[in-house]
């Protein structure tokens, strides 16, 4: 990249700690989350006299997830802070959901001061170290001058070409130096230039291509490319995939959208990518979750590989054109109507047989899916989700009609029980005109319940949807159908009243357990002014379909026995 | 079946630099047959010659090292088999 921006600093002496607020301001960070301690104290005493928001969580991780589901809902840099030691360890999971669903994170986290390090001393550990796996890039500081200039470059590295989380290690005594800064240089945006030999082999096999799918990814948000995505569909008329990450991005309401592939996708779905011919993968990495069995995934298909990182291409599966940078230039260079009138109607036939799978079953018992249609049709649009991890959170990939991008939070790579919450606190704060629902499982909300007093204390208008069927689902979901029945620690029957636990937080709080209910729930939640937790008891026998098992193709799915 | 290859790198001679390199090839399913690093006089910038093994592309390790940030340059050579 070549520099050309010269950022003015002034001749201003400060603290390495006044630095790192300085510099966050000029980045254009206005809200951080995170939790004080020993080697971070600098930092907070600088807070004081700062315009930035700071938002206290009851966890560090509680603090990183939140500043993830910041910077997912409103495409801003999340920023968390946390002491050293276990305060920056309690970070690494948040870190490390950012970075495998490519999430722009800055992490800052207090270190002992620099004589101190490596001498094993109290709440010193080495997360420089300990987070070069899962990070884009880190930094120790160890001049107070240099402070604002690294602070500067990691939120501008976080946030650019595939966004991704950083983290800066700042030892107590370099915080507390006073110190000039040394100018910082903002790199100038990096020059695509577009592969046109590249575009035009694209082309060549798309008019050849008989069996068109488009396969669609969280990359294209993340790319700003979703309007270009929708041109080229609608240009195109390709039938239309979505992993989990991608929802949002193309147009649920298109004949020729079929839903989410994968391990819990729609037929329909499954169906076109194994026999598709051609395969048009946006922003997507071929992760196993959407491909089953690699070796069986859309054997009969070329690949055209658009992504932002070229790292992606060719990864888990060969492209015939891969095509790596401006993901919307591409889509524009690539949109033009095709013949495949009989592929399309083929599709849409698929989608009208396997049909959207909301029957209610016998009884009063409430039925998840069902329920989560009927309020993602009552909250609108511009409502963001906010999933935990587990059977609730394929049901609302499922059924949730998702219209738009950036409405959709979920953990899709890492998978992290315990980020619904937080992140729903972070959405809110960033997105405050919008309606952000909180959909988590009887396991998950155990994982970071603790943020409850969060919401509380900042008053934030979040509503909760505990969907309760007292086990861990999903494990036993897999116990039963793949361990012969076998159960093993995934009983949850113990559970408290979580009506109550909210309420001991000082939060509005209901309870729902039959299904001439969810009316009168739904308009409840959606009506109440503040926080709201609406306690859900689903069937616990109840399970995910279809499923694709493990080592099977995803034209092997599993149905639920009749 | 594993194949062996010759890297040659330039990276930022910066705190991790090093670090990251290393784990990167093991994370991705290399295995180290050797490594030498040399500081260039102005003690910016290490070269690094590494032999590496893998059932894997190596293509696509070369891609996931070009993307470190401290790493200015990767290129496979034979000759760095050699280091």
């Amino acid at each position: 990249m070549q520099a050309t921006t010269v950022t003015a600093t002034t001749a201003e002496t400060l603290t390495g700690a006044q630095w790192v607020l300085r510099a966050l301001e000029d980045a254009g960070v206005d809200t951080v989350f995170g939790y004080p301690g020993g080697a971070i104290m600098p930092v907070y005493d600088a807070l004081v006299d700062s315009p930035l928001k700071h938002v206290l969580t009851r966890h560090e991780q509680g603090a990183a997830l939140a500043a993830d589901g910041y910077a997912r809902a409103s495409g801003r840099l999340g920023v968390c802070l946390a002491t050293s030691g276990p305060g920056a360890t309690n970070l690494l999971t948040g870190i490390a959901n950012a970075a495998l669903d490519s999430v722009p994170m800055l992490a800052i986290t207090g270190q002992v001061g620099t004589s101190l390090m490596g001498t094993d001393a109290f709440q010193e550990v080495d997360v420089f170290g300990m987070s070069l796996p899962v990070v884009k890039h880190s930094w120790i500081v160890r001049d107070a001058a240099d402070v604002y200039a690294v602070i500067r470059e990691a939120a501008a590295l976080a946030q650019s070409g595939r966004p991704g989380p950083v983290l800066v290690d700042l030892p107590k005594n370099v915080a507390n130096a006073l110190a000039k800064a040394r100018p910082w240089q903002a790199p100038a945006a990096a020059a695509s230039t577009p592969d046109e030999s590249a575009l035009e082999r694209a082309r060549v096999l798309l008019r050849k291509a008989q069996r068109p799918v488009l396969y669609v990814g969280g990359g294209v948000v993340l790319a700003n490319a979703e309007a270009a995505l929708r041109a080229f569909a609608q240009a195109t008329g390709m039938p239309t995939v979505s992993t989990l990450k991608g929802l949002g991005a193309a147009d649920p309401d298109s004949e020729h959208y079929l839903g989410m592939l994968g391990m819990h996708g729609l037929p329909a779905a499954n169906y076109a990518v194994h026999d598709a011919d051609l395969l048009v993968v946006v922003g997507a990495r071929f992760d196993d979750r959407a491909t089953g069995r690699l070796d069986g995934f859309a054997a009969g298909a070329q690949v055209i590989h658009l992504d932002a990182d070229p790292a992606e291409i060719g990864k888990l599966r060969h492209a015939d054109v891969g095509l790596a940078g401006d993901l919307a230039g591409y889509l524009k260079g690539l949109a033009e109507p095709l013949s495949i009138g009989a592929w399309q109607a083929h599709c849409v036939g698929l989608s009208r047989a396997f049909g959207d799978r909301r029957e209610l079953p016998p009884g009063n018992t409430v039925y998840a899916p069902a329920l989560l249609h009927q309020l993602s049709l009552a909250a609108g649009k511009e409502a963001v989700v906010a999933c935990d991890v587990g059977q609730h959170q394929m049901w609302v990939a499922q059924h949730w009609h998702f219209g738009r991008g950036r409405a959709h939070l979920t953990s899709a790579g890492l998978g992290t029980m315990g980020y619904g919450l937080p992140a729903a606190i972070g959405a809110q704060l960033g997105c405050p005109q919008r309606t952000v629902i909180c959909v988590s499982g009887d396991g998950s909300i155990m994982m970071n319940v603790q943020e409850l007093a969060t919401l509380k204390r900042y008053g934030l208008p979040v509503k909760i949807v505990l969907l309760d069927n007292g086990c861990l689902g999903m494990v036993r979901q897999w116990q039963q159908l793949f361990n012969d029945g076998r159960y093993s620690e995934v009983d949850l029957s113990d559970n408290p009243d979580f009506a109550v636990v909210a309420k001991a937080f000082g939060i509005e709080s209901f309870t729902v357990d039959a299904r001439d209910q969810v009316d009168a729930a739904i308009e409840r939640l959606l009506a109440t002014e503040g926080p709201v937790l609406c306690h859900v008891k689903i069937d616990p026998r109840a399970n995910v379909w279809p499923l694709v098992p493990p080592g099977a193709t995803n034209a092997d799915m599993m149905e639920e026995a009749a | 079946m594993s194949e062996t290859t010759g890297l040659l790198l330039s990276l930022a001679a910066v705190e991790g630099a090093l670090r990251r390199v290393l784990g990167t090839v093991e994370h991705r399913g290399f295995r180290v047959l050797a490594c030498r690093v040399l500081t260039d006089a102005a003690g910016q910038e290490y070269r690094v010659h590494m032999q590496v093994e893998g059932a894997r592309d190596p293509a696509l390790l070369v891609r996931q090292l070009q993307r470190l940030h401290d790493v200015r340059d990767v290129a496979v050579r034979a000759d760095a088999a050699a280091a």
